[in-house]
């Protein structure tokens, strides 16, 4: 089977003022279809920069990241929207809901450049709202939310768009123990009802033992994969 | 759908700062409604007071007169103005015709003798109001008539001989109404010639340089006096000052087609002060205007600078969603179009109430500069002033956040996420 995400050799640097940062010396990764992937490692590790570069937020300044088989580097700005609009989901470790909309409408919001009527975007929203659910808060604003719906309703628009990959960055860090232990189950349930591929990032041990299979991150380098 | 939701759902999203946004918006429409309405009154009294106080809303002569007139008045008579009357009345929109005679003289009291600018009219066509009638004209006394009688009675064309003088002339001579006085002039042929005449009236209009030398009497007695049948201009007077044009055009035709050597001039060209005074106020509201959308692309453009670095993350978020930087740039243009779309409307609301408010109660102003007579203004609403004030509101919101909503599609999207 074809692997769904590709990183070949992938390095990133930042600079800081005249100073040269590298968060990531050339990783190498293969992610296959329907895989649940955790990448652990302490902070600074690289964790967020991987993510990002498979989420096409940012690009290698060497090496290669390919998703579905397309080099995201040869891709242009609006060209990388469209892909994370239409191959991606994203959970964040502070939710990231906007703040002004409701639940349902947080949800909606990736459909928004889809071409589909407004009745559909909303029926697919409550659905995917249903699947976390959390039917019931709909019309909830997320200030009004426990931090753990918030997730339900940030992983909710991470699904809505049935997209390939769902990135999440740290998605359990800002929620107690048992509720970020139901974020996980919720997330591995979607895993493998639906098929879609999870990559997470965590440094948290209980967290990494829920994944199929852990890449680990130490000052920018793969130290191993269990 | 969605996007516009969130447009105007973050516009209000800290209340007191747009409120404060709306507020300088809706203050600049306001200013522009009032200073509009202010100016546009200012234009319309001195038009409608010089019109009927002095040069009607057209005026008939020989050809040659208004540029050479002044050299030798009695060169450029019209001889058989009735014939030309009766072909001007027919002109749809007129609705008198007068007739004037004007000539340079001496006024004497027997003490005093001083020049004056006699002016022969004919008392039906162009009456002088009663300073007394005030109550009927309510404060609007010098839009009522022309010349406005301070005391005594008005010319009577029953009596001849009875003068009104204007009020810096009488007050140079020490006359007042009742008293005798002589009228020296040339005759169209060059003699003396003299009347006695009555000080009926005392009058004065919008121009005090007319006041300190004007005499008016009835234009028979004129003829008398400069021993001529003939007229020197034809003062027309139409329902509406906008039919000005118009009806001009048609007299010229009128003129062409009937070989008549006569020219038109509308009441603009007989006031110059007026079209001086128009330019010189409009380019002080151009100024304010300026002032205007200066303030309102500061305020909006504030606001929408801070809501782009506190919405940093959200920018981020939106982006990583799968929103285009175009989308992004979209969302903060359509966040200013909403903000200058509730103040202009509201700018709207409140500058026409606001201007309606000072309107009836009024806001009294001193003489204009050359000017005698004190009023009253009343701003009036100008429609195109309305449409004017939202249509800049609405592009100058545009103008503030255009730069805004370019920094923020322009950020990059894993810097947005990681920003606070």
């Amino acid at each position: 089977m074809t692997p769904l995400v590709e990183v070949a050799q992938a390095a990133k640097e930042y600079w800081l003022g005249k100073v040269r940062v590298p968060a990531l010396k050339g990783v190498d990764l293969v992610v296959k279809r329907g895989e649940f992937l955790a990448i652990a490692g302490p902070s600074g590790s690289g964790k967020t920069t991987l993510l990002n570069l498979i989420g096409c937020i940012e690009m290698p300044t060497s090496g290669t990241v390919r998703i579905d088989q397309v080099d995201i580097a040869t891709r242009s700005s609006d060209e990388l929207a469209v892909i994370r609009a239409v191959k991606l989901g994203f959970i964040f470790q502070n939710f990231n809901l906007l703040p002004v909309l409701t639940a349902l409408e947080n949800v909606e919001y990736p459909l928004a450049t889809r071409d589909i009527s407004s009745r559909e975007r909303r029926r697919h929203a409550q659905e995917a709202l249903a699947s976390v659910g959390l039917a019931t808060f709909e019309r909830h604003k997320p200030l009004e939310l426990s931090g753990g719906q918030r997730q339900r309703v940030a992983i909710a628009r991470a699904i809505v768009t049935q997209p390939l990959i769902i990135l999440a960055d740290e998605p359990t860090a800002n929620l107690d123990h048992k509720t970020g232990q139901d974020i996980l189950a919720l997330m591995k349930s979607i895993n493998q009802q639906r098929g879609t591929t999870f990559i997470f990032s965590t440094h948290d041990q209980k967290v990494m033992q829920m994944a199929n299979r852990i890449v680990m991150l130490s000052d920018g380098q793969l130290a191993r994969a269990a | 759908m969605i996007t516009l939701r969130l447009a105007i759902r973050n516009v209000f999203r800290h209340r007191t700062r747009s409120v404060i946004t709306l507020a300088a918006i809706a203050f600049g429409c306001t200013a522009i409604i009032f200073v509009g309405g202010f100016f546009e009154d200012i234009l319309y009294r001195m038009q409608e007071s010089y019109i009927k106080a002095h040069t009607g809303h057209l005026q008939i002569y020989t050809r040659g007169f208004f540029d050479k007139g002044s050299a030798r008045p009695f060169s450029y008579l019209i001889d058989h103005p009735d014939d030309i009357i009766a072909l001007v009345k027919k002109v749809p929109g007129v609705v008198s015709v007068a007739r004037r005679l004007q000539f340079s003289g001496l006024l004497s009291t027997g003490e005093n003798t001083v020049s004056c600018f006699g002016q022969g009219v004919e008392p039906d066509y162009e009456p002088s109001v009663r300073l007394t009638d005030r109550s009927a004209a309510g404060r609007n006394v010098a839009l009522l008539g022309g010349a406005i009688i301070e005391s005594g009675e008005p010319l009577n064309a029953n009596e001849p001989y009875h003068i009104i003088l204007g009020r810096g002339l009488a007050k140079g001579i020490d006359a007042k109404p009742g008293d005798g006085l002589i009228l020296v002039s040339h005759t169209i042929a060059g003699s003396i010639n003299a009347i006695d005449a009555t000080v009926a009236g005392i009058f004065y209009t919008t121009s005090k340089a007319f006041d300190d030398y004007a005499v008016r009497l009835p234009l028979g007695t004129t003829q008398q006096l400069l021993q001529t049948e003939s007229v020197q201009s034809l003062v027309v007077m139409l329902r509406r000052t906008s039919d000005t044009d118009r009806v001009k055009l048609t007299l010229r035709e009128l003129f062409v087609q009937r070989h008549l050597s006569l020219e038109v001039k509308a009441w603009q060209e007989l006031n110059d002060e007026y079209g001086k005074s128009k330019a010189f106020l409009w380019r002080m509201f151009l100024i304010l205007k300026a002032v205007v959308a200066t303030i309102v692309i500061l305020s909006i453009y504030n606001t929408m600078n801070m809501a782009v670095v506190e919405r940093t993350s959200e920018i981020g978020t939106i982006m990583a969603l799968g929103t285009t930087r175009q989308g992004v740039w979209q969302l903060f243009l359509l966040e200013g179009a909403t903000l200058g779309l509730i103040g202009g409307c509201l700018g709207i609301a409140i500058g026409t109430a606001i201007t309606l408010l000072i309107r009836h109660v009024g806001i009294p102003m001193p003489p204009p500069p050359g000017a005698s007579m004190s009023w009253i203004s009343e701003p009036v609403i100008v429609p195109s002033v309305l449409v004017f004030s939202f249509v800049l509101s609405l592009i100058t919101s545009l103008i503030s956040s255009f730069f805004p909503a370019y920094q923020a599609s322009r950020l990059s999207v894993a810097d947005a996420l990681r920003h606070a």
